[in-house]
């Protein structure tokens, strides 16, 4: 039998990775639970607020879009629509270019890894440089990242310790400070070399044409100290309607997230530097991808757009905990990413619908999701557009016996009589080699079929006498 | 400086995913106080909170103005 991608990743995955993901999740999950519930009276109704929220922002992103751009021309910045990812990245390219810039410096950014940024303006003799410790990392180990906000979570510090030395940047030493001393000693160079600093965002307030940037490492502040130039690179599904909203969101991203009450460093940028200002970017750009998000938008799946980002649908989902990030084959992995990245893939759809069958419908997701999307709601609709589309799965055991059973009531009764056969065969015999590794750990429940049929008549019985 | 720019492309894909909608929804009615850690501060002196809390980050809270 063949297996699903999803799957076969699974089953080679090393056993200290495993070890490592499902040990790191499942703290982060227990901490954001307690933390959470200790401290709100009703973390449940925040969750639904911050769900009406954003589902009110993105089904209004026709009045919101324009909205913040003129709110982010009136702070000073130009501001740019990028379609795709090839866009956006001409578009830095040439704002890079207009400012003779050979080097930029980038706080963490997902949009910037989903257009793979980097490696396009590496194509073009630009420098780009992570500098998230986590990023930083991924980058000279040429890896990817496989957690929303963890994007080493698979490594262990001595795997981290080995790539430092094979980078040059001291000799194997594993000490978590020792790391973290090494990559900023390097890192603060790079902040002084770079003409041009890039960031995401994690809010932008349409009333204020604010951006919020979160951070523990205190990163994006250094990109945008020393710079002239700074790129916000925005998906548009980021827009919250009002300045407000922001205390409920943001209470909720970091506790959810990394199970903080804050995060360390929480940024709100309104604009390039004003001339009474000593420091920071004398000109800001602000650059909204599309990159498949209006397609998202148009279908019965746009609720995903919700999505803020925090992790803490991975962290709490028993697949991802046991087939880690880079199993996902997308920027976005665990449930979040299940949902998202088929719908990203537009046209190509077919090469990641098997994502939605990662799941085994648990529900968990949805019920740690600090802005309540519904995603095994999604999960179910992705996997009737897979099926609607004949997108063929792998894995899947073949359907068509039981579609005729279940088409015929008369074979029914008759499979459901007979069924009851199997409670007299000891289970080493039942002829399903499928099974066989199953049993051996488990025992086969006693069958029960007919039980509805029974109660039915009764009832109906009951209900005519 | 000249760029690429998908501004109406973008707004018009905006708009036709959104026309069809029958509704809406709505922005809720909500008081910020929900976001406020009650439970963390019940029967608790605010002061006491602050500075121990500014403590923690080797801060130190200032009690007299002068």
């Amino acid at each position: 039998m063949r297996f699903q991608q999803i799957d076969q990743f699974a089953a080679h995955l090393k056993a200290d990775t495993r070890a490592s993901v499902y040990q790191s999740t499942k703290l982060t999950h227990e901490k954001r639970t307690k933390m959470l519930f200790d401290q709100f009276a009703d973390p449940n109704r925040m969750r639904a607020i911050a769900g009406e929220i954003k589902q009110h922002a993105i089904e209004n992103l026709d009045t919101y879009l324009p909205a913040v751009e003129a709110k982010l021309q009136a702070n000073g910045a130009h501001v740019h629509w990028a379609a795709d990812g090839e866009t956006a990245c001409q578009q830095v390219l040439a704002i890079m270019r207009a400012h003779g810039a050979t080097k930029m410096v980038k706080a963490k950014t997902m949009v910037s890894e989903e257009i793979e940024l980097a490696e396009f303006l590496g194509k073009h003799g630009i420098e780009a440089l992570e500098t998230d410790l986590g990023e930083f990392i991924i980058q000279i180990d040429h890896d990817h990242p496989s957690h929303i906000i963890r994007p080493i979570i698979h490594k262990n510090r001595r795997e981290v310790a080995e790539s430092f030395e094979k980078n040059g940047l001291g000799a194997y030493n594993d000490e978590p400070e020792v790391i973290t001393r090494r990559a900023r000693q390097f890192l603060r160079h790079k902040y002084l070399e770079a003409q041009v600093g890039l960031t995401g965002a994690n809010f932008v307030s349409a009333e204020s044409g604010r951006i919020v940037l979160v951070t523990n490492e205190g990163n994006s502040r250094f990109c945008l100290a020393a710079n002239k130039v700074h790129i916000a690179l925005i998906g548009i599904e980021k827009i919250v309607p009002r300045d407000r909203d922001l205390a409920l969101l943001l209470n909720l991203l970091a506790r959810s997230g990394t199970a903080q009450q804050l995060t360390v460093y929480t940024e709100f940028i309104s604009g390039p530097k004003s001339p009474t200002q000593p420091d920071g970017p004398e000109e800001m750009h602000v650059i909204f991808l599309d990159n498949g998000r209006t397609e998202v938008l148009a279908t019965e799946c746009r609720d995903i757009l919700r999505c803020i980002r925090c992790g803490a649908c991975l962290n709490v989902c028993p697949v991802y905990r046991q087939a880690s990030g880079h199993a996902y084959r997308s920027v976005y992995p665990g449930p979040v990413g299940a949902v998202l990245s088929p719908l990203l893939m537009g046209d190509n759809f077919a090469e990641k619908a098997d994502l939605p069958k990662a799941s085994s419908l648990c529900g968990a997701c949805q019920e740690v999701c600090p802005v309540n999307i519904p995603i095994p709601d999604m999960l179910l609709r992705l996997r009737d557009k897979a099926k609607q589309e004949h997108v063929s799965s792998p894995g899947t055991p073949p359907m068509g016996a039981w579609g005729l059973l279940a088409s015929q009531p008369a074979a029914w009764k008759a499979a459901l009589i007979g069924g009851k056969l199997i409670n007299h065969i000891p289970t080493k015999m039942l002829p399903i080699p499928a099974l066989r590794a199953w049993e051996q750990k488990r025992t086969l429940p006693a069958w029960r079929g007919g039980e509805f049929r029974k109660w039915l008549k009764q009832h109906r019985k009951e209900k005519s006498s | 400086m000249t760029l690429p720019d998908d501004r109406e492309a973008i707004f018009g894909r905006v708009r036709a995913a959104l026309t069809p909608l029958p509704e809406r929804a709505a922005m809720p009615d909500y008081d910020t106080e929900i976001a406020v850690v009650r439970k963390l501060l019940a029967n608790r002196d605010l002061f006491a909170v602050f500075t121990e809390r500014i403590k923690l980050v080797n801060g130190e809270a200032l009690t007299d103005p002068a």
